[in-house]
């Protein structure tokens, strides 16, 4: 697991390296298309800083950091999607307060470097869906998971992101993750779920 | 002392009839209505004797179950004077086999009197044995009680399976399921149409979210109802068969709407921005009560079947939800989270006599009322997985309906010409 981690945010640094790249000269965005090595051609921070929103990623990734180098070609070599899919997996879940729709601090921190994310692919659709944990009624839940999905859209409707693109879905308590009863399962339960959805 | 025999005839009778149910988890009173007490003796016959056996034996636990009667010395049955001095009806039924199907001759004679009370013959077959059961049952109790019974009616579920929740049909006492849906995708919340003839239910099986379907038992098709932008739940049928209540989610905000039977002319009842969700009607149409949160946590409220005059009903704990209205019109079932999860209350529609009926051991949700009122069926995970229970609405006759697990979210039938 913590390997596919490392993989991921070495997949991202790439990704973001390669979007940053968009503000710098043509030859760095060449060696980057043409860097077949492991590591990525560019340092971590340098790539951020040009970017106007926070760093995507938590952790200082060593640039060193190595890549498999048939997936790299694959990462550059494939559509945009599994980019995608693999940007949003990466980061925390996005839970919920019992009986609450309201975004949390750590939820809003999650939200905002996805959203960064995927204001970089404006062409992506995005699925949002809401969930909920066992302690309310079938109907109810339902409900309450529509509201945790507007929540997450509305946020990133907020933040720029074409309203179009963004379809909501609750499943209130229908497809728990953690099938435990107690908080730590419920507290799983309740959240959010990003799917980017495969181009038509 | 008389409580105390009564109960052990009842713990007799569980032993003896129940699938091992024997705890009764009553919290309120008993209405003290007396119960009919008949005996049943054995039925002659001229040939099948187990058929004669397996006739009285669901006969009996129909007229047990039915909340009007108490069999007494239902098996094996010793004809004694003492017994039946103890009864007010005495039932007798006979067999006579034919090739193919068979008759059978019910009689119900009065005991203290010796006068007949009923006679009437029946045609039927050793595969149909259940229908003929059911049927008999229903008319015993009608006669005696002025009411008929329930046991030809019929429960339709939600059941786990793989790939999703499937809807699922049985007999009221749990036998004979069949399986109704078979999309592999998560259906939930059914409702009966007025005249048993379909089924409404909440499926993602169209793509994007809930909408509403419709089931036809005849046809055994499913149709979509209602092709509207937004999400759909909680769908519920008027008892007149005119209308559909159901809930609209729009940007996030769920609200109750009714529509025509056929899903044209959408209303919307309420309009607030929080959650109105479970509309459920009154037997004469009138109103509507469902669940709001706008007063800061679920509750119950009540408002004209038109929206609008909208009253509280609950006022204790902290979420109260899935309200149904009694058909008799005088109570409302629904749940209230406790410390060991929903528990199954009735309160009037005044608001007042609010009680419990559930042990607050584990957790009991959705409960859908049968037709004539006296008896609930629900989910609970007491004993471990989630299954199907029916009681008495005194909490009284506790029975286990499923043994599958995943199973959830039932609801009764109207009243049924026996079928199948």
């Amino acid at each position: 697991m913590k390997k596919i981690n490392l993989f991921l945010i070495a997949v991202l640094s790439i990704g973001l390296a390669f979007n940053a790249c968009s503000k710098k000269t043509a030859a760095v965005q060449t060696d980057n298309r043409e860097t077949i090595t492991p590591s990525p051609a560019q340092p971590l921070p340098q790539p951020a800083s040009t970017r106007p929103v926070k760093p995507a990623v938590k952790q200082p990734v060593p640039a060193s950091e190595p890549v498999q180098a048939d997936k790299t070609d694959k990462e550059q070599g494939i559509t945009i999607t599994t980019a995608i899919e693999d940007k949003i997996l990466q980061f925390d879940a996005i839970n919920f307060d019992y009986d609450s729709y309201e975004l949390r601090p750590d939820a809003i921190a999650t939200l905002e470097k996805i959203a960064g994310v995927l204001k970089e692919n404006p062409t992506a659709t995005i699925t949002i869906e809401g969930h909920c944990d066992e302690r309310g009624t079938v109907e109810y839940n339902l409900a309450l998971g529509e509201q945790r999905a507007h929540s997450v859209k509305t946020y990133f409707v907020e933040y720029g992101l074409n309203p179009d693109n963004l379809s909501t879905i609750s499943y209130g308590k229908e497809k728990p993750i953690d099938p435990h009863h107690n908080e730590a399962a419920w507290s799983k339960n309740r959240r959010a779920v990003l799917n980017h959805n495969e181009t038509e | 002392m008389k409580i105390a025999g009564v109960m052990i005839c009842l713990t007799y009778f569980f032993t003896v009839i129940g699938r091992g149910q024997t705890d009764v988890f009553l919290k309120i009173q008993s209405s003290e209505t007396r119960k009919i007490n008949v005996a049943v003796s054995d039925f002659s016959t001229n040939q099948n004797s187990q058929l004669a056996i397996d006739l009285r034996r669901i006969i009996v636990d129909n007229l047990n179950y039915s909340g009007y009667l108490k069999v007494f010395n239902p098996s094996p049955f010793a004809e004694s004077d003492t017994l039946i001095q103890n009864a007010d009806v005495l039932i007798s039924g006979d067999i006579t086999s034919k090739s193919s199907y068979f008759n059978f001759e019910l009689g119900l004679t009065e005991v203290a009197t010796g006068r007949k009370l009923m006679t009437k013959s029946f045609r039927s077959y050793p595969f149909a044995l259940r229908v003929l059961a059911h049927t008999v049952s229903d008319e015993i109790v009608y006669r005696l009680a002025g009411d008929y019974g329930i046991a030809c009616t019929k429960i339709v579920f939600v059941t786990e399976q793989k790939g999703g929740k499937e809807l699922a049909l049985m007999d009221y006492d749990g036998q004979r399921i069949t399986m109704l849906t078979h999309n592999r995708s998560i259906n939930l919340l059914p409702s009966w149409s007025g005249n048993g003839k379909s089924l409404l239910f909440a499926t993602y099986a169209f793509g994007n979210g809930p909408v509403l379907a419709n089931y036809d038992f005849k046809d055994r098709e499913i149709t979509r109802f209602v092709s509207q932008v937004g999400t759909f739940t909680s769908p519920e049928y008027s008892p007149d068969g005119k209308k559909v209540a159901f809930v609209l989610t729009r940007e996030g905000n769920s609200d109750i709407y009714v529509a025509d039977h056929d899903g044209q002319n959408l209303r919307r009842l309420t309009n607030h921005p929080v959650i109105d969700t479970g509309p459920s009607w009154s037997p004469n149409n009138h109103e509507i009560v469902f669940s709001s949160k706008r007063s800061g946590s679920p509750q119950i409220y009540i408002m004209d079947a038109e929206g609008g005059n909208v009253r509280r009903l609950t006022y204790e704990n902290k979420y109260n939800s899935s309200p149904k209205w009694s058909p008799r019109g005088d109570q409302i079932a629904f749940v209230t989270l406790q410390s060991g999860g929903f528990q199954l209350c009735l309160i009037d529609i005044t608001g007042e006599n609010l009680a419990c009926l559930t042990d607050n051991k584990a957790s009991y949700e959705s409960p859908s009322w049968s037709p004539d009122g006296n008896h609930l069926v629900f989910t609970s995970n007491r004993n471990g997985r989630w299954e199907i229970y029916s009681c008495l609405r005194d909490g009284s006759l506790l029975r286990q309906l499923t043994y599958s697990g995943g199973n959830t979210g039932p609801t009764w039938s109207p009243r049924l010409k026996p079928f199948n």
